[in-house]
């Protein structure tokens, strides 16, 4: 078996393309798509500010408690004038075109007069086509629930103020007015403060590295898949695996020594792309980098699998590259590989806890972002290993040497 | 115990009898196919054996069942007196396999393929250096050992493909189409080989090919396979004497068939006394005879009378010589090489 992992070995060095798919363009991804979203996680944890405009058509103070209140939030760069001079809808469309606000907000005339009625307040938003849903959504509902509690209070204030005209007894009066006081020096700020959950060892906010150099790592190793596969598609071709079988040597050896070289390959591929994203990004390894062992095997082995099971159910190199290669991409995606899990939709941050790619990008950000220890993360290993298991156990009987 | 001890031990020869090879009712299915279909066969000792059959006859099969790559679902085969069946690693450490492809690693070096083989034969560690510069002087590439297969011309390939199939100095070599797409000198150096093996190592040989000259060239014996079965087996002059002096074939079209009232049975019948009459029908659906003919001469004056008198044209008729081509065509109605 040795001198089939030791020729495997060999071949693979002197295969140019292959190393440049395990080792090159992984390393090029990285560094491309850790520079790309470096801001995006530079802002995480802290105060940056989303600029928009805003529009009072209604100059009523019901209109103008809002554009107060918008504007004294510490997370939004808020415009409502331009040299003093209030803001028109059509100045705002051309900031929101120009990128220069994210979204501008509309106080249509007749706010007020809305709220005064009892009907529900009246709001436009103007926004860029281009913007992500994924910011302005939030961040528009998060307005509309802060207009409503404004024109609630304001509401409220023009009730006690009526109420407070038909008294005529001073001391109820002042009473009232005492409430309207009140209410108007109420601030629509929360002070708030962030904390990790309790037993997470992180004390910051993830680097650009860790979400990337572990997604494009996870992603990368199993396009051994399609190598492997590959290339016992060309031992059928050419012939080698018939040669082979004449030889003394058993088959299950002869199987071992085909995958084996490749399971190596794989955990030395993990092993130099976290170390390019230690050395050279500076990216931190957590408090307990030993725990990254369990991964890196468990993934190298689910790897291998996968490239057996599609060696074994696919008939040319041509079916191993179209279906392997599909495979990889979608899988790596469905993952959260290629974009950080934090920008996907719900409804896609449930699927990767199903994909191997996501259990072992979870696993590995357990380690590095959350600061987790060997324990919290061999449940995912182990989830991974039995994937591998089972993988195996589908491609073995189906193996054929020969076509 | 490696390859080499049980060589120099001795102990696998001490096994059997004279033939290296015995193969008794080798029977393999493919689902509803039989594609063999109860073959035998054997080789003696320093024996070269041919192994002809056309595309489809299940030649491949039964070397692959030979040489322990595929088992057959019934029949037994013993190499040297090993059972195939019940010893295989001991059985095919008796065997070198030259496939017809080059089934070699084309981005390696010509050592480094053999050196793999080297280990995948079990040959003693301290032992390989000197078997593979052994392999590879025997086949005329000990200058450009270190340079990659794929470097090679394709008849530099073909050596070393055979190269890796010595390095255990097997006392049993399957030569499948050896010569397949080399030049000349190539392929005077591969028969060269083959003959050095035998006369050195008395090494036995089974090769296939459809080079028929090659195979009359160095084969001492012949076996013919055909739909799954064995149709002949001898030496080139037992199988060749029914052929008496040669083969004649007289294919007629339409035009010439309206002018026969029979048909092509009244050609059959005109040349019955003339040797043994087959009625065929080539590839084309031409309506054919074959003749063994017993004596050319006379057979020759019989067309040349028969063609006038019906009117006949000469262009459908082809004459053999009494060679293994005829004698191929003759047993399976095919050439050799057709669909080769």
């Amino acid at each position: 078996m040795f001198p089939m992992i030791r020729k495997e070995l060999l071949v693979l060095l002197r295969d140019r393309a292959s190393l440049i798919t395990l080792f090159i363009s992984p390393v090029l991804f990285m560094t491309v798509m850790s520079f790309a979203l470096g801001n995006s996680f530079a802002n995480l944890g802290s105060p940056g500010k989303l600029s928009i405009s805003i529009v009072d058509e209604d100059h009523s103070p019901a209109a103008q408690a809002v554009v107060r209140a918008l504007s004294s939030s510490g997370r939004l760069q808020v415009t409502s004038a331009v040299d003093g001079v209030p803001l028109s809808a059509a100045q705002a469309q051309s900031r929101v075109h120009a990128q220069t606000d994210a979204f501008s907000v509309l106080l249509p005339a007749g706010f007020q007069q809305q709220v005064a009625d009892g009907g529900a307040p009246k709001i436009g938003f103007v926004v860029d086509p281009s913007s992500s849903r994924q910011v302005v959504d939030p961040v528009e509902s998060a307005i509309s629930s802060l207009v409503v509690t404004v024109t609630s209070q304001e509401g409220t204030t023009l009730a006690l103020t009526r109420l407070s005209d038909t008294q005529s007894d001073p001391a109820v009066k002042a009473a009232i007015q005492a409430q309207v006081a009140a209410l108007d020096s109420t601030t629509h700020q929360v002070d708030s403060t962030v904390s990790f959950p309790a037993g997470e060892g992180a004390k910051k906010y993830p680097s650009v590295y860790q979400q990337e150099v572990p997604g494009y790592t996870v992603m990368y190793v199993f396009f051994i898949v399609t190598i492997m596969a590959g290339s016992i598609m060309v031992e059928r071709r050419e012939g080698t695996f018939r040669r082979l079988l004449s030889a003394p040597m058993p088959r299950w050896q002869l199987l071992l020594g085909k995958v084996a070289p490749y399971l190596l390959v794989a955990v030395v591929q993990v092993a130099i792309l976290l170390s390019f994203g230690r050395f050279v990004f500076g990216m931190n390894l957590g408090l307990h980098p030993l725990a990254l062992i369990p991964i890196s095997l468990a993934l190298a082995a689910c790897a291998v699998a996968l490239g057996l099971l599609l060696a074994s159910v696919t008939r040319s190199e041509a079916q191993v590259m179209g279906i392997g290669t599909a495979m990889v991409l979608v899988l790596a995606a469905l993952g959260g590989c290629m974009v950080p899990g934090v920008f996907l939709p719900h409804f896609m941050q449930s699927i990767t806890h199903f994909i191997p790619q996501g259990i072992a990008l979870n696993a590995y950000q357990d380690v590095l972002v959350r600061g987790e220890s060997m324990g919290a993360v061999l449940p995912g290993a182990g989830i991974l290993l039995a994937v591998a298991v089972a993988m195996f156990a589908l491609a073995v009987p189906r193996f054929r040497f020969v076509r | 115990m490696t390859i080499d001890q049980r060589a120099t031990d001795g102990t696998a020869a001490q096994a059997g009898g004279t033939d290296v090879l015995a193969a008794h009712g080798l029977v393999k299915r493919f689902g509803d196919r039989t594609v063999v279909d109860g073959v035998s066969l054997h080789v003696g000792r320093g024996e070269i054996l041919g192994f002809l059959g056309p595309n489809g006859a299940g030649k491949s099969t039964t070397i692959a069942m030979l040489t322990g790559a595929l088992a057959p679902d019934e029949g037994e085969i013993t190499v040297d007196g090993v059972a195939l069946a019940a010893d295989p690693m001991r059985a095919k450490a008796l065997i070198g396999v030259v496939p017809q492809e080059i089934a070699l690693y084309p981005s390696l070096s010509a050592r480094q393929n053999l050196a793999f083989f080297a280990g995948a034969y079990k040959l003693a560690r301290g032992l390989r250096k000197e078997r593979i510069d052994w392999a590879l002087e025997v086949v005329g590439l000990s200058d450009r050992a270190g340079e990659r297969v794929s470097s090679y011309s394709g008849g530099m390939q073909r050596r070393v493909n055979i190269a890796a199939a010595l390095l255990h100095k097997p006392r049993l070599l399957f030569l499948d189409e050896p010569t397949v797409g080399v030049d000349a000198q190539s392929r005077n150096q591969i028969f060269e080989t083959v003959l050095r093996l035998r006369a050195e190592f008395g090494m036995s040989v089974v090769y296939t090919s459809h080079y028929m000259p090659e195979v009359e060239q160095l084969c001492d014996r012949l076996v013919i396979v055909d739909a799954g079965q064995v149709l002949a087996e001898g030496t080139q002059q037992e199988l060749l004497k029914p052929l008496g002096e040669g083969l004649l074939e007289w294919a007629l079209n339409e035009a010439e068939l309206a002018l026969l009232e029979k048909g092509i049975d009244d050609l059959a019948v005109a040349f019955t006394e003339h040797g043994e009459v087959t009625v065929t029908t080539s590839g084309d659906n031409v309506p054919t005879i074959r003749v063994r003919v017993e004596d050319m001469p006379a057979t020759l004056r019989k067309v040349s009378d028969f063609a006038a008198e019906n009117c006949l044209g000469l262009g459908g008729i082809r004459l053999g010589r009494p060679d293994l081509e005829s004698l191929f065509l003759d047993l399976t109605g095919r050439q050799i090489r057709d669909g080769a």
